[in-house]
């Protein structure tokens, strides 16, 4: 016999919830990463140039009043070089967390979606 | 519902693109790979907050009862938006902090995504105030309707309307889409796993809506 009050729907709302709070440090990681290693603003126009170039950012000219200055390039290599990562590594251990992140929300979906499958089960063999 | 599983092979194919594939964008560098969970999220948000309406208008047209619970399936929708919202507004932000120096700006698309989120607030508000109300399904979703409506002002109106620290828009009047081949494969796939994240947490939602329905059913005959 199934009892399924409210209370679990609320449980499993509560799951859901707690799911997306995690998505958020999904997004904050890479940021506070990103600026922590001072990989910013224009580190990589030395090396990427016009290739790499996305058309649709601000040029500089264009840049409106609240724009945050540019690090200039020696700056942000000497912070880079002090922190001894280059940005491949930084990338690749960033992505690393994410997708960390995302394969723990994956478990946890599974999980809840074996649940529910199992409860609508015993609702067809009422 | 099999093809909504493919969520989990998709999303961590977006997640490689994002950071190995897509290049950094000009001036803004490696921060600009926030466009890559920022745009996908805040689409996710619109189109949950549509489906939402769209169950709203359902459930107020459907006279012979033909679908279940379409009140119930819109709260739902309107719960997912909300949170694809709010994250999307904190990862703009975050990004404003990056490029702009300040978390809140008041530029117009961020003063119009908060009337937009107040607006479902007030819906959340209204659904709890209803409690048990027999009238609940019918206030709720004619309140979702008029929010629908308002969120095509408040996303793709209003910000245009006035100058914004915000580039120009990707899509824009000259019909053109202003990224770099890899980047916009990268964004298409972001905005296409996010879109299947959200189907396949509607459907969880769902089913739990259900499963409780006759569950109530069930004790309501003990």
């Amino acid at each position: 016999m199934i009892i399924m009050p409210g209370i679990n729907k609320m449980k499993n709302r509560l799951k859901v919830s707690i799911f997306f709070l995690v998505t958020i440090a999904f997004l904050i990681i890479p940021i506070i990463k990103f600026s922590s290693t001072g990989l910013q603003h224009g580190q990589f126009l030395k090396n990427d140039g016009e290739t790499h170039s996305s058309r649709y950012m601000l040029n500089a000219e264009e840049k409106p009043q609240g724009l945050k200055s540019l690090p200039s390039e020696r700056e942000s290599v000497k912070k880079a070089q002090d922190t001894g990562r280059d940005e491949s590594s930084i990338l690749l251990s960033v992505m690393a967390v994410v997708l960390a992140v995302w394969i723990g929300l994956a478990v946890f979906l599974i999980k809840i979606n074996l649940k529910i499958v199992k409860l609508e089960k015993e609702i067809n063999e009422l | 519902m099999k093809i909504l599983k493919f969520v989990y092979v998709l999303m961590p194919i977006s997640i490689i693109l994002s950071f190995m594939w897509a290049p950094s964008a000009e001036i803004l560098g490696n921060t600009s790979r926030i466009i890559y969970f920022h745009v996908p999220l805040a689409w996710g948000g619109v189109l949950a907050f549509i489906v939402s309406g769209i169950f709203s208008i359902l459930y107020l047209s459907d006279k012979d009862k033909k679908y279940s619970m379409l009140h119930e399936k819109s709260y739902n929708s309107a719960q997912i938006g909300m949170v694809f919202t709010i994250l999307a507004t904190i990862s703009g932000s975050l990004w404003s902090k990056l490029s702009w120096g300040s978390y809140w700006n008041w530029d117009p698309r961020q003063t119009s995504i908060s009337v937009l989120l107040l607006i479902y607030v007030a819906y959340f508000s209204l659904w709890s105030a209803l409690g048990d109300n027999s009238r609940k399904g019918r206030i709720a979703s004619a309140y979702l309707i008029f929010a629908m409506i308002t969120v095509p002002f408040f996303v793709f109106i209003i910000p245009r309307m006035y100058p914004s620290l915000h580039p120009d828009p990707i899509i824009n009047t000259e019909q053109k889409l202003r990224l770099d081949f890899e980047m916009r494969i990268t964004l298409m796939v972001a905005i296409a796993s996010f879109t299947l994240l959200y189907f396949y947490l509607l459907n969880l939602l769902n089913r739990i809506t259900v499963i409780d329905y006759y569950a109530r059913d069930k004790q309501d005959e003990k």
